[in-house]
């Protein structure tokens, strides 16, 4: 067992001092110590800090926990996954090794790497010391932390890719487990209900801040606050220890179960097949409009009839339970309606043929239902999505006190939550559809196929990410169903402004910040997409992860960069210039300078997108 | 033979270079090319008109980093005629089919599709040629029909030629009882023709196979072979890279055999097989056993020398060379009254032939 576990080990150590990924990752570490160091010598410099040890080292010790996180979302989510993908695994157990040798030489190399990047870290952030604010035992009680969530994330990234059947399965898996906890923190503290008095709530709450990561959070702060002489070895890094074993172990004794068949593409593309049979776009249009009527009924007649069977006055009907059974009716109603318009639509021999979009649409509708799933994918987002509003709608009704039918409700609350989660569950959605479109064909060496169509590649660029935008029609419909909440709100504010806006040139910019800050938002979301369509064509998972760490990193340097001019002009102001201009200035100046470094990332990255396509379409 | 496809046969290989020069190639004694494109082993009275020209390749290099993969390579293939590529792993096959199909642009030379240049027309181009890669290329999770459907949709068919175009590409390559299965569920042979299937929906006037045959077993083989044979009778150009020599050998019309980047012959496929050799053989197959038979061969004048073939009623008959030998031969066998199964002329393999021009190891 032991030479087929190390010949594994050897190999993965081997592979990874090849790929070029690796060394990148591992510069981008340093380039952002080295940021990091800065920004903790400019607050120094200019006092807001009182320690700068202690500012560079709170820097390192969370970017370090924002890359493990990250990583157990990817790096180790793969170990197992890669060699289902590559149908591998049946080799490596006919070649002797058994499950016990197969995932230590899997994850072997991995947790290597890891616990390697931060090792070499330790006797750097020595500086952290000589700068003041810290003390040697902090430095060791943060870094034995860090090991032992990176050994906890790694068997749960082992145990998730020995469950799953895919990369992409193992790292929502991790994602889920990750984020969970952490939107129940969340719920908890938004309504209130950290300080609940029930036994049950209290102890869930317990529960829930001891599995979330959050929790790890909480003792690097601990450790890093001012007087800390306890042991560097908390108790939670036993509680690591132990669930990384556990998850180890479970992964060992799952091994077998969950590989014995081998996955196929004809497996799952039969389920698939099925599914684009039954639920075609068509039929999904005639579900929507055939439900739509029915949900102004629900939300109109709702409240007579619960009065009716209640008793209730329906004055005193919660509005929110209104909109909750109209998301409900919509999550099962939908599904429920197009089964029953697919079973009444006609079937022809050779239906297929035509179902394609003619011409350059073509490639956006192979993008739509094969990457994206076509009408079922839209469907489930649909489903998905009306239960979201339904939890929101729920939890702000419940907690927000009393308020009754139709009109005492906060709408605006319910409209902004929407929106938001509209627009992020979108801009996620959207990179990762735009990804993944580019990652299959990659994948299934289809791109010298495709460049040898009459279209250009340009074409095929934009047909990517506008079949990326009609896969995003029900975030999109969440997030307007929520603006047209604050529409009320948001003209208010907009006359406002103009109203209270005097004439001049300060004026217009006070009255156009919002619209300049969108512009801004928007073209980060683009810079974030063409990133994630270049890492998929690049990397082989993890494209969506690394292209949110690009973005937020550029962003993060553009807001010092912004804070720092603001704090330069405010130093050369002392000799008496005009504070409105200074202001406006302010604003101003940064803004066009990251308008024109977005503008400019954009059409480099658009570039690069169409050169990496051609370069892989002439290689394939 | 299709005695209807113009004579390819202008090139022999580049002279002045022992390391390249095969052993017995005699380079063309020409004047100075009046074209100053055209390398100096080529022979410009054997230019195709160029309305019989499907693809004309001239001076092309092509380097990628320091591996300079295709060297001033200058060839021409015949319009409706079945175009065998050969040469051994990493001699440029492949780079070629991809800079005749556009998926690389050449950097120094021309290649020309029908008269187009590749780079200054490569969507015109584009419409008249159909490339299928070495690898399955393919939507695994689409059905047969999904997939031509969607490739048929994107070259903007209307749904009526879309459903007459999809079923005869279906008939033709016989999988239109697949038609509703899914790709990833096909065997090796049948993705083949799918791909294959794929190829044709636009109706190209020229198809670039690159290894069509690789890891098909035989009976995928002879039956890929068939339908190359049904298109070319249809009046398509076929440009097919292979490492199958024998099945290249039947097939084609005319060859191209490239080693490390270069040339070392093209032209007709018989020419190469008859060419080089100063003895003239022929195989005489006979019913069952016939005892003295080698002896009262070696009794003909016409006759040099006599082989029989191990484990079989034939013989290879040499002969010295004169004036219509095959006719004096067959009376002079007729007259020992045998009872004769076969009679032709012995032909070098092309298998010998490619032995003799490539040179040993990998490039």
């Amino acid at each position: 067992m032991l030479r087929g576990t190390l010949a594994l080990m050897i190999r993965g150590l081997r592979f990874d001092c090849r790929r070029w990924q690796m060394h990148a990752l591992r510069f981008l570490l340093v380039a952002i110590f080295l940021f990091l160091l800065f920004i903790s010598w400019i607050e120094y410099v200019v006092s807001i800090g009182t320690a700068p040890g202690l500012g560079f080292f709170s820097y390192i010790t969370y970017t370090n926990f924002v890359f493990i996180t990250l990583g157990g979302m990817s790096f180790f989510t793969s170990s197992i996954t890669e060699e289902k993908e590559e149908q591998t695994l049946g080799l490596l157990k006919m070649a002797g090794v058994n499950p016990l040798g197969i995932l230590m030489g899997k994850l072997g190399p991995r947790l290597l790497n890891a616990l390697l990047l931060l090792a070499i870290q330790f006797p750097f952030v020595q500086l952290a010391v000589t700068l003041g604010g810290v003390h040697h035992r902090q430095i060791q009680a943060v870094y034995i932390t860090l090991t032992g969530y990176i050994l906890i994330m790694a068997g749960l990234g082992v145990l998730a890719s020995v469950i799953a059947r895919r990369t992409r399965g193992a790292a929502l898996m991790v994602s889920s487990a990750i984020m969970l906890p952490l939107l129940l923190q969340m719920v908890m503290a938004i309504f209130g209900l950290s300080g609940a008095t029930s036994p049950l709530l209290s102890n869930a709450r317990e529960a829930i801040a001891w599995i979330s990561i959050w929790s790890v959070v909480e003792r690097l702060g601990e450790v890093m606050s001012l007087g800390f002489d306890e042991s560097p070895l908390g108790l939670q890094l036993y509680c690591h220890l132990g669930g990384a074993a556990a998850m180890f172990i479970t992964s060992w004794l799952i091994f077998e179960r969950c590989t014995r068949q081998p996955h196929t593409d004809a497996e799952s593309g039969l389920i698939s097949r099925r599914v684009r049979s039954a639920f075609r776009l068509r039929t999904l249009g005639h579900s929507v409009l055939i439900i739509l009527p029915v949900l102004i009924v629900v939300f109109v007649v709702y409240p007579f009839a619960r009065s009716a069977f209640t008793g209730v006055s329906v004055q005193l009907v919660p509005t929110y339970e209104a909109v909750v059974a109209v998301t409900l009716m919509l999550a099962v109603g939908l599904p429920l309606v197009t089964t029953l318009v697919a079973m009444f639509r006609r079937q022809s021999a050779g239906r297929d043929i035509g179902e394609c979009w003619s011409g350059t649409r073509s490639l956006i509708w192979k993008d739509l239902h094969f990457v994206s799933g076509g009408a079922g994918g839209l469907m489930y987002r649909i489903v998905l999505y009306s239960l979201i509003t339904g939890l929101i709608a729920f939890l702000i009704g419940y907690f927000g006190g009393s308020m009754s039918y139709p009109d005492n409700f906060d709408w605006s609350a319910l409209g902004g939550w929407m929106l938001g989660a509209g627009l992020v569950a979108g801009t996620f959605e959207l990179a990762s559809n735009v990804g993944r479109g580019m990652r299959t064909e990659v994948q299934w060496q289809t791109l010298s196929t495709l460049a040898l169509l009459p279209q250009s590649i340009r074409v095929m660029i934009w047909s990517k990410l506008l079949s990326g935008f009609a896969a995003l029609i029900p975030a999109a419909t969440m997030a307007l169903i929520g603006l047209l909440m604050l529409l009320g709100p948001m003209t208010e504010a907009i006359v406002d402004g103009i109203s209270r806006a005097d004439n001049g040139f300060r004026g217009l910019v006070e009255m156009l910040y919002i619209p300049m800050m969108i512009t801004l938002v928007l073209m980060e979301i683009a810079v974030f997409i063409e990133l994630t369509a270049f890492f998929a064509l690049t990397i082989r998972w993890g494209y969506v992860v690394l292209a949110a760490v690009c973005t937020y990193f550029m962003n993060s340097i553009g807001g010092l960069a912004w804070s720092m001019f603001a704090m330069t002009l405010s130093f050369s102001s002392r000799g008496g210039s005009s504070s409105t201009l200074l202001a406006t200035l302010m604003v101003l100046v940064p803004w066009i300078v990251a308008t024109g470094i977005s503008v400019a990332l954009v059409i480099a990255l658009y570039h690069a997108i169409e050169s990496r396509i051609r370069h892989l379409a002439s290689q394939s | 033979m299709n005695d209807t496809v113009p004579d390819s046969s202008v090139l022999e290989p580049a002279d002045g270079d022992p390391g390249s020069t095969p052993p017995a190639a005699t380079p063309t004694p020409t004047p100075t090319p009046p074209d100053p494109q055209l390398p100096q082993y080529v022979d410009p009275e054997k230019l195709l008109p160029p309305e019989d020209v499907a693809i004309d390749i001239r001076n092309l290099s092509h380097r990628f980093r320091n591996q300079l993969a295709v060297d001033r390579v200058t060839f021409q293939v015949a319009r409706r005629s079945l175009h065998g590529f050969v040469g051994p792993n990493g001699a440029g096959k492949t780079t070629v089919l991809k800079l005749v199909c556009t998926l690389l642009q050449p950097q120094i030379g021309s290649v020309r599709v029908h008269g187009n240049d590749v780079q200054r027309k490569t969507k015109a181009v584009r419409r008249q040629i159909g490339f299928m890669p070495d690898h399955f290329s393919m939507y695994r999770q689409m059905t047969v029909t999904e997939y031509l459907d969607f490739f048929a949709a994107a070259y903007g068919l209307s749904l009526a030629d879309r459903r007459r175009v999809i079923g005869d590409v279906l008939a033709l390559t016989d999988m239109d009882g697949r038609r509703d299965s899914l790709i990833s569920g096909l065997s090796r042979g049948m993705q083949q023709r799918v791909s294959l299937a794929r190829v044709l929906v636009n109706d190209p006037d020229l198809l670039l196979l690159d290894e069509p045959a690789s890891g098909l077993d035989p009976r995928a083989r002879i039956e890929l072979m068939e339908i190359l044979r049904a298109l070319r009778q249809m009046g398509k150009t076929i440009f097919i890279s292979s490492h199958i020599l024998s099945e290249l050998a039947e097939l084609c019309d005319s060859v191209t055999i490239i080693d490390r980047g270069q040339i070392r012959y093209s032209g007709n496929m018989r020419e190469l097989l008859e060419r080089d050799s100063d003895i003239t053989a022929f195989r005489l197959s006979v019913t069952g056993e016939q005892p003295g038979l080698e002896e009262r061969l070696l009794g003909l004048d016409e006759v040099s020398a006599v082989n029989r073939i191990e484990d079989s009623h034939e013989y290879r008959i040499e002969c010295v060379p004169g004036a219509e030998t095959e006719n004096r031969l067959l009376a002079a066998v007729l007259r020992l009254e045998i009872p004769i199964e076969g009679f032709q002329k012995d032909l070098k393999h092309l298998n010998e032939a490619f032995m003799d021009l490539t040179e040993q190891g990998v490039s």
